[in-house]
């Protein structure tokens, strides 16, 4: 029942206020924008070394000792093993990051 | 329905815009009805909300390329994390904290106003409303399990990192002779 009560919340947000325009046409340009870069950067490797440059975003992401920019942050994993399905699990060790922005005080509501 | 961890596979894997936009509207709306929530609990006001829903996905969004977290509760944190730095930033910015915003006072009413969107099945929603009535009656922090448990889906530890109690058993043992004396009453 309780469960049943809490997807009803959840459903009753989407129907009482769904998605604004507003907030997907931001979230788009964001994600538009990034492509682009990605796509500049991409053509700019290729042209320069056509082994290299895949996908950019990936490799940046995944550089040893990569710093989040200030504006950006990178999230760890904050969930219990006991939750999760084995892979899941396996994969933690790999999913761990930090944040520079958010992350880090991420559910603290009483603290403040 | 796909996980929220294959749909952040599927953003990092696009090969075209198209496919990064129909990855993007996924994840959108799979956290949509989380995040807000957490939000207009929090600051009482469904316009702010919104604003600062606004600003957390594009917060998501940024900061998605440099997301490493593989599993769909990975990525529910990192949402949750933008989302609570977006919201003190905000409330810093308008001299306020969660105190002020009477976040328990109101819960009940946010609660019980979004149980009632779907009122086809009367018989439900009366269930529903008396199980939540059942929450209030039994401990007043039985509702802020059931919050945190059921309706922002956290897992024990995330729920720990609330509630300041490190030992993720604790929280489950908290929860659950919480939630098992609701339980009781509602039967």
């Amino acid at each position: 029942m309780l469960r049943l009560l809490g997807e009803r919340v959840q459903s009753g947000v989407a129907k009482l206020h769904p998605l604004s325009p507003k907030a997907l046409a931001a979230v788009d340009q964001i994600v538009t924008e990034q492509w682009q870069r990605e796509q500049q950067v991409n053509q700019m490797l290729s042209q320069g070394d056509p082994t290299k440059g895949q996908n950019p975003a990936q490799e940046r992401s995944l550089a040893p000792g990569h710093q989040a920019e200030p504006d950006k942050g990178i999230s760890e994993g904050k969930s219990s093993d006991k939750e999760r399905s084995p892979s899941q699990s396996q994969s933690k060790s790999r999913s761990t990051g930090q944040s520079q922005d958010h992350g880090h005080d991420q559910g603290h509501d009483h603290r403040h | 329905m796909d996980s929220l961890a294959s749909m952040v596979q599927a953003y990092r894997s696009a090969q075209t815009l198209e496919a990064k936009r129909a990855a993007t509207d996924a994840i959108i709306h799979e956290m949509h009805p989380r995040l807000w929530y957490y939000l207009r609990a929090r600051l009482n006001s469904d316009h702010e909300a919104e604003d600062i829903f606004q600003e957390t996905m594009v917060g998501i969004f940024k900061s998605l390329p440099l997301f490493r977290g593989e599993s769909s509760s990975d990525m529910s944190g990192f949402c949750f994390g933008i989302a609570k730095h977006k919201l003190h930033t905000f409330l810093a910015r308008k001299s306020r904290n969660l105190e002020d915003s009477g976040i328990d006072d109101n819960l009940l009413d946010l609660l019980e106003s979004l149980i009632a969107v779907e009122p086809e099945d009367p018989f439900k929603l009366e269930e529903l409303r008396r199980a939540l009535g059942i929450l209030k009656a039994s401990r007043p922090q039985c509702i802020r399990y059931f919050e945190l448990r059921f309706v922002l889906s956290l897992t024990y530890r995330e729920m720990g990192d609330i509630l300041g109690i490190n030992n993720e058993d604790s929280v489950r043992y908290l929860v659950e002779s919480c939630l098992e004396r609701a339980r009781k009453l509602f039967a």
